[in-house]
């Protein structure tokens, strides 16, 4: 039966009309022609850990934190409390070398380096910067072996100590403090993650581990180049650069699509400015895209494929008789001027890129810094 | 609705469930990612069919994209329901709106959604919930491809011995006898028989070249107000003389909301869901080709959509500007007539069927520049399957016209046990200093034993260290009460308990449940 006399629904709590906010979605603005994909997936295909950060100590960690929460199924029930407990470990990591560091012995990489110690609280998940340690990595068993040494050592031990630590909820202000000077004295014992960030005592393993990964990844031809890098013979900055993202062997792809991106760029933007020579411009970029080797006009883990005229954009639009790309005409002239924008910080790339003056690094900025910490 | 906005994401983190169902029209896989982040236990997303999309990655079976179509499909529409439900222990939450799944609703459109819980203390919460499963019931004979995924999604959806309720915040979808717009004017009949509509406000981002019922909606009122996006052809409802409303702040600029608001002196009837104000979304039954659409009509008052109808936030254009007009986009609500190439890949009984979305015919191969798989059609000219590609480390890779791709398969019976399993275990279903680990529970009872004494009842006489564990299958057992049931999977799992071994920890909780849930046990016990 209908109740017609039934109270106003919207007095009913658990009811909420509401307007949907804007969520990022950690992948930046998303470049009009799919490249940053593109050459992510490709910088995959070489190096085999995430661009985004590149300390070696936190492959150790994310490995560890995700042994200690396999072997303590308890703690947590679902996703959302393991992120939880995941987050919580990694600030205790983070609190535990602040104590013992200064913040200018920590700088490079190191994640919440931005945090002062007293903005640390160690028994929230709250409060701490989006992308962390478990966000980062594409693989989660990146060093076994570094493990299983690291879990001999000192690892297990410190287990059942992690475990009262995820476990313990002191409400007073003073119990906790107390609580976490003991628990940090407990940690920053030899051969423990938390006492050192350069992950000193098990670099030789985590290397060698590193080198078997990026040599099973791709052919001996590219690993060769490395080689020198790793032997510590030789290391020269510009060196390392010009021999992977400038190297003229067809074979090794990054010279050959940073140039066609570049070239490309520029002639979208002599469009969109309607410059005169603007064929020229496409003449060049043309040429650039035939030098590409064909096996790189696609690969295995994206969908896009590299074309001569990139159809696939949220910016702009492609008129085939006039052969010239144009801003969408979105009606609204504020998402016009944010395009345009995002246009101008876009071509700006081109150069400005992690230091280096390659549209993209294809995660050899991560690699350098890598191999400058495991010297 | 005051000013209230809120991250839908955030919504669906803050209330705990062990089942996810997702109905969207498009889809991306960042927003797939994100779901995993927020949303605990198994996550099952209807898509339209054209829209689908090849997932990355599917941790333990936990997420199932399973495509739709509209009943009667054609090129013209599509299955366009927008709406996350989320089934906890003893209850179901679900948000119904104008988003999708897409990284455009989330990071560039403006949407409006409305959420509720329902605890099931009210005959409103029952009601809504039973038309929601009608809903899905409904929704049966849309699958493209049909396999036990479904089925055994809604059989864990449904709460025993809930009765048939009726209320006055309805859940509705169009069926192949009754459009959205017919729920509408039933509804104000039902709830507002005799009473006149002052004003009817309409919000769509897209509209119709023509409207055939446009003179059934002159019936509810004279004084119609339609709010549009720029750009929106105005030439349908010139004539009629309704009051044509454009987005005067960037807040209202590019709206994705649709709404039908019908006010009245001190209230009003508002309908909130995935329906544009189209002959497609808003007036056709399913039998007349409609898109497949649902959303929410409930009574609320005045002020409550006050703010995002707030005329500092809108232009009523002038009858010159009327007769001026000229189209830009028009914003005539149109689909995609083909869609894009996607593939997934299931395993059943060890066996790998991969399915290919492939409407423009791309050669399929198994390695770049190899021999053509052979593919069988599964439906019209557009899904086809095969069973020549093998998976390999619970990829299957394909070769879609010189494109490699790398598709997680997707286990049928992982993920029925995931409905079950997830975050629903009862020995791991309280956490942190509340949570006894079965191992330390077992070496108590070892150590300390149990005493059991009585022969009518049960009494239980407990070491002093598992009062913690006994007062959380208490708790337990009193919110497995309020369900009438046991759910299959906590069946299964006391049953598997049970028989395994005569351990303590069988024994103990064995004992609670008779104690809390049955007045004549009907298991026999030997201690």
């Amino acid at each position: 039966m209908l109740h017609p006399h039934s109270q106003n629904p919207m007095n009913n709590k658990s009811l909420n009309i509401f307007t949907v906010k804007t969520v990022s979605f950690d992948q930046g603005e998303r470049d009009p022609f799919g490249f940053d994909d593109f050459s992510e997936k490709i910088g995959a295909e070489y190096l085999p850990f995430s661009g985004s950060v590149s300390k070696p100590t936190y492959y150790l960690f994310v490995a560890y934190v995700n042994h200690f929460l396999n072997t303590n199924k308890s703690l947590w029930r679902n996703d959302k409390q393991k992120r939880e407990i995941q987050i919580r470990l990694e600030k205790l990591l983070v609190y535990c070398w602040k104590t013992k560091y200064s913040k200018s012995e920590l700088k490079g990489g190191l994640l919440g380096n931005n945090f002062e110690l007293s903005e640390i609280d160690v028994f929230t998940s709250k409060g701490w910067v989006i992308q962390n340690a478990f966000k980062i990595y594409t693989d989660r068993n990146f060093a076994p072996a570094t493990l299983e040494l690291y879990l001999k050592r000192v690892g297990e031990r410190q287990m059942p100590i992690l475990r009262d630590f995820i476990l313990c909820d002191y409400k007073q202000p003073q119990r906790k403090a107390e609580y976490v000077k003991d628990l940090v004295k407990q940690l920053l014992k030899k051969n423990s993650l938390f006492n050192n960030h350069r992950l000193d005592d098990f670099k030789e393993k985590f290397k060698k581990e590193l080198i078997e990964k990026i040599k099973s990844k791709r052919k001996v031809e590219y690993f060769q180049l490395l080689q020198p890098y790793f032997a510590y013979k030789t290391f020269d900055e510009d060196t390392f650069w010009s021999k992977l993202l400038e190297n003229p062997n067809p074979k090794i792809p990054f010279a050959f699509l940073n140039n066609w991106f570049g070239k490309f760029v520029s002639a979208v933007d002599a469009d969109i400015n309607r410059k005169a020579n603007r064929q020229s411009f496409w003449n060049e970029a043309d040429k650039s895209f035939e030098n590409i080797s064909r096996e790189f006009h696609s690969n295995s883990k994206s969908d896009i494929v590299l074309q001569k005229r990139m159809k696939k954009s949220k910016w702009f639009q492609f008129n085939t008789s006039e052969n010239r790309y144009s801003f969408y005409d979105k009606g609204s002239p504020s998402e016009k001027r944010r395009i345009e924008n995002l246009w101008e910080s876009y071509k700006k790339r081109q150069g400005e890129e992690e230091g280096t003056s390659y549209f993209f690094n294809y995660r050899h900025s991560a690699l350098l810094r890598l191999i400058k910490e495991l010297r | 609705m005051k000013k209230n906005s809120k991250d839908f994401f955030q919504s669906i983190a803050e209330y705990p469930h062990n089942i996810g169902v997702y109905l969207t029209y498009t889809l991306d896989n960042e927003v797939i990612e994100k779901l995993s982040e927020v949303a605990s236990g198994t996550k099952l997303i209807l898509h339209d069919f054209k829209q689908g999309i090849s997932i990355d990655d599917n941790a333990n079976s936990t997420i199932v994209c399973v495509p739709m179509k509209p009943l009667k499909p054609n090129e013209k529409n599509c299955f366009h329901s927008k709406l996350a439900l989320l089934k906890s222990e003893v209850g179901a939450k679900f948000i119904v709106g104008s988003a999708n799944l897409s990284v455009d609703s989330f990071a560039t459109e403006k949407e409006i959604a409305i959420e509720m819980e329902l605890e099931f203390k009210t005959d409103t919460d029952v009601f809504i919930y039973n038309q929601i499963l009608n809903f899905f019931e409904q929704l049966k004979s849309q699958l493209i491809v049909s396999n036990n995924v479904w089925e055994q999604t809604l059989d864990k959806l449904r709460f025993k011995g809930l009765p048939e309720m009726e209320s006055d915040i309805q859940f509705v979808f169009n069926s192949p006898e009754k459009s959205i717009f017919d729920e509408y004017k039933f509804y104000l009949t039902q709830f507002r028989s005799g009473q006149k509509v002052k004003r009817l406000k309409v919000a769509t981002p897209f509209v119709s070249d023509e409207y055939r019922r446009i003179e059934e909606v002159k019936n509810i009122t004279s004084d119609i107000s339609i709010y549009l996006r720029k750009g929106a052809r105005i030439n349908p409802f010139e004539k009629h003389q309704f009051k044509i409303f454009q987005p005067a702040n960037k807040k209202r600029e590019g709206f994705h909301s649709k709404l039908v608001l019908a006010e009245f002196n001190s209230d009003a009837v508002l309908y909130i869901g995935s329906a544009n104000f189209t002959e497609q979304g808003f007036f056709k039954t399913l039998d007349e080709s409609a898109n497949q659409e649902c959303g929410i009509i409930l009574k609320i008052s005045t002020l409550e959509m006050q703010e995002w109808f707030n005329e500092k936030l809108w232009k009523q254009l002038s009858a010159k500007e009327i007769a001026d007009f000229k189209e830009k986009d028009a914003c005539i609500e149109d689909f995609d007539s083909v869609g894009k190439t996607y593939a997934w890949a299931e395993k059943e009984n060890s066996k790998t069927t991969t399915y290919i979305f492939n409407p423009n015919k791309l050669p399929v191969t198994k390695t770049i520049g190899g021999k053509k798989i052979n593919l069988v059609k599964v439906d019209t000219d557009y899904l086809f399957k095969t069973n020549e590609l093998q998976e390999k480390n619970q990829k299957v890779i394909i070769c879609i016209d010189d494109t490699e791709i790398s598709i997680p398969v997707f286990e049928l019976s992982e993920y029925i046990s995931g409905l079950s399993e997830k975050g629903e275990s009862i020995f791991y279903s309280f956490k942190g200093i509340y949570s006894v680990n079965p191992n330390e529970l077992d070496a108590s009872i070892d150590k300390q034993k149990l005493s059991v004494s009585g022969t009518s009842g049960v009494k239980i006489t407990e070491p002093p260290k598992l009062e913690q564990y006994f007062y959380n299958v208490k708790t337990l057992i009193q919110s497995l009460s309020r369900r009438k049931r046991f759910s299959v999977g906590i069946e299964k799992e006391i049953i598997a308990e049970i028989n395994k071994s005569s351990d303590g920890r069988t024994l103990y909780l064995t004992l609670q449940l008779l104690k809390g849930t049955s007045k004549n046990p009907k298991i026999v016990i030997n201690i």
